[in-house]
């Protein structure tokens, strides 16, 4: 059974409809990007899977358990989930430190020195272990995305959500992500990241889920959606790559 | 964060437990609550943190008779009768008029001295006047609350002598006074006592003397059982003893 | 008396002015934080109520609200000691104006960095504890050091409630010297003073919870 599985999911404002009956999976283990055009829904899609955004239809199962059901405990549901947001959104008035141990005191309600050692370890992973007294303004934009990682990845989440984890970066920096990014499916850690950075999606997607207009238009490693530029949808995203 | 926070809601709380139970605490010799102004010499004044003045002696020998202490607040004039009238001064006295408007909110005890009124100008103007024929002429400053208004109001606005949107208000004499020095102002309404006093410190004369037109009262809240008793003392006092106090203060 | 003598004597109200100042600052830091605590915990009604609330209060003149509550409430029976309506009058007065001090400040916070604390898992009051609040505080300072400002100017109407503070000793000293413009001379440097003091306080405090580079965007 896989670890996420979105059947039919919808949202819909009084105005318009923002997600028409997304389904998809996401095995355990696996990287998966969505991707599609501006006001797709990629990112309202990621918002629904850990409930930020509530959606008005459909079932999301994640780990066997049904969490769009009334009664389900939405908080222990986004401390499973680690969530990357674009712009890092990192904590400005905590240390880099503080940062990644909060959670572990406040919510695992973790002592303090096992809480710091457990982020410690974090941010090693990230290599961002020198910089632990630092405050996020000092960082630059590769350091936050590591602390922001690290930061996701400190509550031990089953998932590891991006949203446009490259659309701040430089080139230098957007290559950098991806080796971690890359690293870190090698550990084994679930990965579902929305971007419209096609760089990206190569290099760390088993598949590519391609949203057009609230619906799956496709599903597929990205070679061959790339291939399939007789279509005229793909083509108009993908314009003439591959 | 939080522990500031319950720290200053428990400063705050304290600090309001301290001001509610430092006031109306019974002590064993019995508490007179005084509300004064003390910009009024030589009726009340404070000099050197003390407070000191005709109506403090009058006043200060009905406690020794009777055995009880004196807690003496300071407000602005108005402040003061609005103390009386609320009842958070049991007695009220810098030289107060006694008046009809006064007398339907606060008691008074029994008239304890005359007053005149004087409305004095600065010497260098060399401004005197005969009869209140030319008063309409010039401007007239006196404090907010003082028994100058109603008597303007009542006396000599009807017979359009004066009119009570001409006069100039002011917290206290001292700024009246300060504002005669600066000619903002053309005459302050004095008390004759106050007047008495400052004749000797600024160059100011009598302009015009309404003789023995006012009577001073000490003010108590209505129904108040300490101005039966005060008025007691009065009648004790006699009217010698009381004449050689004001004499000792007005010389 | 010499000017140093007048300075004396005007000290001794130094005392109560602080006392004042102080007081009616905790109150009207009390009110404030209650009020944009509130509005961000309550729903949409206590809002819209909270709003109405800080709206007439930004509107009454202080000493009217302050001479309703200690000469009219004995009326009905209300006996409020002299601190205690100075605290009511112009610690709830400035508390309002501080909740709006408060209300810019957390709108000034990285709605994303919400979200982030959100998306981890923590309840809205934990975020408003660990994440709003800290800095909220911080975007406020300037707001709050000109409150209390306002606060230590306003503190001289304490004086027509009976309380002695500078005012009070400079209208009793004036009465018995004439000594008009030295007096408010004098009170001008000690109000002068005292504001020094307490800016120099709250520099302290401010350097003690600094954050660099915090306020960078």
């Amino acid at each position: 059974m896989a670890l996420l599985e979105v059947k039919n999911l919808v949202k819909s404002y009084t105005d318009r409809t923002v997600l028409d009956g997304v389904s998809f999976e996401l095995e355990e283990g696996e990287a998966k990007v969505v991707m599609g055009p501006s006001g797709c829904g990629k990112s309202t899609l990621l918002r629904c899977l850990n409930r930020l955004i509530e959606p008005t239809s459909g079932t999301i199962l994640f780990d066997g358990q049904d969490v769009t059901r009334p009664g389900v405990d939405v908080r222990e549901l986004r401390s499973r989930i680690g969530f990357v947001f674009q712009n890092f959104a990192l904590y400005r008035h905590m240390s880099v430190l503080d940062n990644v141990a909060l959670a572990l005191r406040r919510l695992k309600k973790l002592p303090r020195k096992e809480a710091e050692e457990r982020a410690v370890h974090e941010l090693h992973r990230m290599e961002m272990a020198d910089k632990r007294d630092a405050y996020p303004a000092a960082l630059s934009g590769g350091q936050s995305q590591r602390v922001a990682i690290a930061r996701a990845l400190a509550m031990d989440p089953k998932v590891l959500f991006f949203d446009e984890p490259t659309s701040a970066l430089d080139p230098i920096m957007v290559r950098e992500v991806v080796t971690l990014i890359n690293r870190l499916y090698l550990d084994n850690v679930t990965i579902l990241c929305v971007t419209h950075d096609l760089g990206l999606a190569k290099h760390i997607s088993d598949r590519v889920v391609f949203l057009d207009r609230g619906k799956v238009y496709a599903e597929d490693r990205i070679e061959h959606l790339l291939a399939r530029d007789a279509d005229p949808v793909i083509d108009e995203f993908f314009g003439g790559e591959g | 964060m939080i522990r500031r926070r319950k720290l200053l809601a428990s400063f705050v709380l304290g600090l309001a437990l301290i001001t509610a139970g430092g006031c109306s605490k019974g002590q064993t010799s019995k508490v007179i609550n005084v509300a004064v102004t003390p910009a009024s010499p030589p009726n009340l004044f404070e000099e050197n943190g003390q407070t000191k003045g005709l109506d403090y002696d009058l006043f200060d020998g009905y406690c020794k008779a009777r055995g009880c202490t004196l807690n003496i607040t300071a407000y602005d004039f108005q402040g003061m009768l609005g103390a009386v009238v609320s009842r958070k001064a049991d007695v009220a006295f810098s030289g107060i008029s006694i008046t009809e408007p006064r007398k339907q909110v606060m008691d008074f005890s029994k008239p304890y001295m005359d007053n005149d009124w004087d409305l004095v100008s600065m010497k260098s103007r060399n401004l005197k006047l005969a009869n209140l024929d030319t008063l309409k002429n010039y401007t007239i400053g006196f404090p907010r609350g003082a028994a100058y208004m109603d008597f303007i109001k009542t006396k000599l606005e009807p017979k359009g002598i004066y009119s009570t949107d001409k006069a100039k208000l002011y917290p206290s004499y001292n700024e009246a006074l300060t504002d005669l020095q600066n000619g903002q102002v053309d005459l302050v309404f004095l008390d004759g006592t106050v007047a008495s006093v400052y004749r000797k410190k600024l160059p100011i004369q009598d302009t015009y003397v309404f003789a023995g037109i006012d009577k001073l009262g000490f003010a108590f809240p209505k129904g108040s059982a300490l101005r039966v008793d005060f008025d007691k003392y009065l009648d004790e006092l006699g009217p010698q003893k009381r004449q050689a106090i004001i004499d000792k203060w007005m010389k | 008396m010499s000017f140093a003598g007048i300075l004396l004597t005007l000290l001794q109200g130094a005392g109560y002015t602080l006392l004042v100042t102080l007081a009616c600052a905790a109150t009207a830091l009390v009110v404030g934080l209650g009020i944009a605590i509130a509005r961000e915990l309550g729903g949409a009604w206590l809002s819209t109520l909270l709003s109405a609330v800080v709206y007439v209060l930004r509107g009454v003149p202080m000493l009217v609200l302050l001479f309703i509550i200690f000469f009219g409430l004995p009326g009905v029976g209300l006996d409020v000691p002299p601190l205690l309506a100075m605290m009511l009058s112009l610690g709830l007065i400035s508390g309002a104006y501080l909740s709006e001090v408060f209300r810019g400040s957390l709108a000034a916070i990285n709605p994303n960095e919400v979200l982030a604390a959100q998306s981890m898992g923590f309840s809205r009051l934990a975020t408003l504890r660990l994440i709003k609040l800290p800095q909220m505080a911080r975007f406020a300072v300037p707001g709050m050091v000109n409150e209390l400002t306002t606060v230590l100017k306003f503190s001289p109407f304490a004086y027509t409630v009976g309380i002695p503070e500078i005012t009070k000793q400079a209208m009793a000293l004036v009465a018995t010297t004439m000594r008009g413009i030295e007096i408010y001379a004098a009170i001008g440097l000690l109000y002068f003073g005292i504001y020094r003091l307490l800016l120099a306080a709250v520099r302290l405090i401010e350097k003690r919870y600094s954050i660099p580079g915090f306020a960078q965007e």
